[in-house]
């Protein structure tokens, strides 16, 4: 008899654990959503799937919050390898091109126009656009952030500086964030800088298109970089020569101590780039004064696309259900629960255009910046290598921007020169990566 | 002499405890301050100390019922490792010698794979056999003895019991399981203890398994709640290093407990 016991036990015990988070409804359509999501921004996506259940009791929505972009990437891709990916998923347009490449995704467009749940001018067109390969609408964006400035206003006032304008130039970016750095304790280094940024080609970019240059030779089928310019090189330069030549961003041993997120939050820098993520964590901040401002211009005005898109995977046995979850997340109702979490610039025009963004009662008082910003988006190649390319390339503007003192007295005179270096650079990072067709002969000309 | 040379002996272990304590000393001071305010470098001490990022913790993320899921699979895990673990070192024991140098090879090499390449086919394997999204892809490699190393240790505890006790207990009619129980596991107390230790140690910070594995959220375990809470930003670090202090408190209570009673168990 106990010999009969122990696997009986056994196999209890394997029930038991298999059990162990497992609560499907048998008759209902059961989708899974993963998306990279914060705790407050959970809480506003469970919202979304209580609302949406009241319209559609047959479907249960299982959300999957996933804390950061490279786990959520690192699940995604082993579960689509294994067969069991989530239904549907929220994915960073600077991220997707790797689902392209493995042809996961289910267009989502067709799907959409075909049910009549789909009118194109009822949202913003930069994300759509970048969201769409091979002339379909491949995910369904979410969201429209850009890179704003964000600026201190208590410091402004402080120390006189003007607040910015909605047009306001390099020059006067520039003087600003000169007026802004202070040596307060006069030991002869800055204890405030006017100015503190990571950099990286996302933020490097807009500055590049600011002044005419182009990152790449075509946006839609790139095959090289196209930063061998004098104008993507100035553009290049400009936060290295902030940092250099005027000295107003923090140098290396101090960002190493603290980042520009921190050093902002703490009053010790007046001004940081960032897209309207970084709202919601300053709406929790006890007592800081800020504002959101539009990049500066130089010859034109730009800024660079932030978007998150619903994606669809191929293999989803309920893709009608899941349509139908995306056609309520990205109406009206579903836009204006998520907005509520701070953490979104709507897509959905009617919701951007209305109080459940434009809040009079929540900072940033300026929140129309980041509408007024999206006709001068412009956006990062969607291939399917563009990450790996961005993975590649940061280390190494990184290092350009900070490096060591000793080089940069051997570069001082450098100028323009400094600039090709960097392209240099890059070219041999990553630039092989911008040759290979994506997987399947399919390019995004193709319609 | 001697005990001038115990003395110093005390001093040099309380310096290298004290690397040791630093870190967790500066995350317990991170953790006190304000949620909504970020540290200023060099000050250490908060203006206002509190327990507000804990509260915070609690508020943000189901945490507690993370904590007890992490819990009940250690306390699932460990037993059925150290059971495992001590079964497959004590049979490696009763092999030749030209056997158990190929096992030993076997494990050290199992040891030596990345963990990059296997979990791919793993994940497949667990999701044919249905076991997606449950805790037994967590659980099984207990059965295997937890990892390639623990069973290695094991080995080398039962090489340490004389041949012929084992031996006698066979010749007294003793069945296998019985001569584990009775005969070689009391000695190997010390290889248990250890055993036990890296074990929890491993299953409680696991990360990359809970997240391949488990979708809902009733059923994540600790590490996961800490990294959702990583994307609150700066403006909230303090909550992250109160969970992060959550985390490694248990740990750092059987990291005291568990050498006294090895030193104990070797001294008894």
């Amino acid at each position: 008899m106990i010999e009969f016991r122990r696997p009986l036990a056994l196999a209890a015990l394997v029930l038991c654990l298999s059990a162990c988070g497992r609560g499907d409804a048998p008759d209902s359509v059961h989708l899974r959503l993963q998306a990279v999501a914060d705790p407050v921004e959970a809480r506003a996506y469970r919202e979304l799937i209580d609302a949406f259940r009241t319209e559609r009791p047959d479907v249960e929505v299982e959300f999957v919050p996933v804390g950061r972009h490279a786990e959520h990437v690192t699940r995604l891709t082993t579960s689509f390898a294994a067969g069991n990916a989530p239904d549907l998923f929220l994915i960073n347009f600077r991220r997707w091109g790797q689902f392209i490449a493995s042809d996961v995704l289910e267009p989502v467009g067709p799907l959409l126009r075909d049910a009549g749940l789909f009118e194109r001018e009822a949202f913003y067109e930069p994300p759509l656009d970048g969201f769409t390969y091979g002339g379909e609408l491949i995910c369904m964006p979410q969201n429209v952030s850009s890179l704003v400035v964000y600026w201190n206003r208590a410091l402004f006032k402080q120390y006189g500086v003007e607040p910015p304008a909605p047009d306001w130039t390099w020059k006067e970016f520039h003087d600003a964030a000169r007026a802004l750095t202070r040596d307060l304790d006069g030991d002869r280094r800055a204890d405030l800088y006017g100015l503190d940024v990571d950099p990286s080609i996302i933020r490097l970019a807009p500055f590049v298109w600011q002044a005419g240059g182009r990152i790449v030779d075509d946006i839609h089928a790139p095959t090289r970089f196209a930063l061998r310019s004098t104008q993507a090189v100035t553009g290049l330069m400009f936060l290295k020569r902030l940092k250099n030549e005027v000295g107003v961003i923090p140098p290396l041993i101090e960002r190493r101590a603290e980042g520009p997120d921190a050093r902002f939050i703490r009053g010790g820098a007046a001004m940081t780039l960032n897209s309207r993520r970084f709202s919601a964590g300053l709406r929790a901040v006890d007592g800081l004064d800020w504002d959101v401002a539009p990049l500066p211009r130089h010859r034109e005005a730009a800024s660079v696309l932030h978007a998150d898109a619903y994606c669809l995977g191929r293999q989803s046995r309920h893709k009608a259900a899941a349509r139908d979850f995306i056609a309520f997340a990205t109406g009206e109702t579903g836009q204006a629960l998520l907005s509520a979490s701070g953490r979104i610039v709507p897509v959905r025009k009617s919701v951007a255009e209305s109080e459940a963004f434009l809040d009079p009662d929540q900072p940033p008082a300026s929140a129309r910046v980041f509408l007024d910003t999206i006709p001068t988006l412009r956006r990062t190649p969607n291939i399917p290598t563009w990450y790996e390319i961005e993975t590649r390339i940061n280390p190494v503007i990184e290092e350009w921007m900070f490096e060591s003192a000793a080089q940069m007295a051997g570069e001082a005179n450098f100028g323009l020169r400094d600039g090709y270096l960097l392209v240099d650079l890059i070219e041999q990072a990553a630039g092989g990566l911008l040759k290979p067709a994506p997987a399947g002969g399919k390019t995004e000309n193709d319609s | 002499m001697r005990v001038a040379l115990s003395f110093i002996r005390g001093c040099g272990l309380a310096l290298v405890g004290c690397v040791f304590v630093v870190p967790l000393a500066l995350l317990f001071v991170a953790s006190l301050h304000a949620p909504g305010s970020v540290p200023v470098p060099g000050d250490l001490w908060p203006a206002s100390p509190g327990t507000r990022a804990y509260q915070a913790v609690f508020a943000h993320v189901p945490m507690a019922g993370a904590m007890l899921n992490s819990l009940v699979l250690v306390g699932l895990f460990v037993p059925t490792a150290i059971v495992a673990g001590s079964l497959g070192g004590l049979g490696i024991r009763l092999m030749s010698p030209a056997w158990q140098l190929a096992c030993v090879t076997l494990l050290v090499g199992a040891a030596s794979v990345p963990y990059a390449a296997i979990w791919l086919p793993r994940f497949m394997a667990f999701q044919a056999l249905g076991f997606g999204g449950s805790w037994v892809p967590l659980w099984a490699p207990a059965l295997m003895g937890g990892h390639p190393l623990l069973v290695l240790l094991f080995y080398l505890a039962a090489r340490g019991i004389p041949m012929s006790q084992l031996e006698a207990a066979r010749l007294e009619s003793a069945g296998w399981l019985r001569i584990w129980w009775r005969v070689a596991l009391p000695q190997m107390r010390p290889a248990v203890a250890a055993a036990a230790l890296l074990a929890t140690a491993w299953c409680w910070s696991s990360f990359t398994e809970p997240l391949l594995y488990l979708h809902s959220e009733r059923s994540q375990t600790a590490p996961l709640m800490l990294h959702a809470l990583e994307l609150l930003g700066a403006s909230n670090w303090s909550v992250l290093m109160a969970a992060s202090m959550l985390l490694a408190a248990p740990v750092v209570l059987i990291l005291l407990i568990v050498p006294f009673s090895l030193n104990r168990s070797v001294g008894g």
